[in-house]
């Protein structure tokens, strides 16, 4: 499941959510994933749909929204999300299959622990980047 | 953070080793002490992003 932030307008177009949400996408927020999806509630009318999808919301749902209605929104989201999501990432010699957790070096299979292969799955999902110790490290104390 | 940090250094000495075991190069770079890249991908022109 990826992570999701939900606010409320309710009617409101220019609440300061959006504000908020617009410098998120933008990566005005220090330390703030912008990539983090928003369920924003309360649109009910046109021009507040508008607004919303364009200050970057995944999910917009209606003040009537039942809990049943919201999870559903929810989880479509996560749905199209994974299905869009690249599954292999190739950087230099190594190739990292996350679906089937397999990684080839050199066009060689190379056997991993399960920290070794989220280490390498994580260094080759950008090019050309260096990555911070504690990028990595976070999560290196659970295997 | 500091065990973290330690078994990070072990995880990426252990891939190295088994690349070098294949007859490979190390698989990432260690750079400055202060973070890793991929040794066939590492650009100069990254280094001073945000470590």
């Amino acid at each position: 499941m990826h992570t999701f932030v939900a606010a409320g307008l309710y009617g409101v177009a220019s609440a300061p959510e959006l504000e908020l949400l617009r410098d998120l996408r933008n990566g005005d927020i220090q330390h703030a994933e912008r990539s983090t999806k928003a369920v924003v509630l309360g649109v009910d009318s046109e021009s507040t749909a508008i607004t919303a999808l364009s200050s970057g919301a995944d999910v917009i749902l209606p003040s009537s929204a039942s809990e049943s209605l919201i999870v559903a929104g929810v989880r479509n989201a996560d749905r199209r999300l994974r299905i869009g999501r690249r599954q292999t990432s190739q950087l230099g010699d190594i190739a990292v299959d996350r679906e089937f957790r397999q990684v080839t070096v050199a066009g060689k299979s190379f056997t991993t622990t399960n920290r070794e292969f989220d280490l390498l799955a994580a260094v080759t999902s950008e090019n050309r980047r260096v990555w911070s110790r504690n990028e990595l490290a976070m999560g290196c104390g659970d295997h | 953070m500091a065990d973290n940090s330690r078994a990070l250094d072990t995880h990426i000495s252990r891939l190295n080793i088994k690349a070098r075991e294949m007859g490979l190069g190390p698989l990432l770079d260690n750079v400055w002490g202060k973070g890793y890249a991929v040794s066939t991908a590492r650009s100069d022109q990254n280094l001073g992003l945000g470590l």
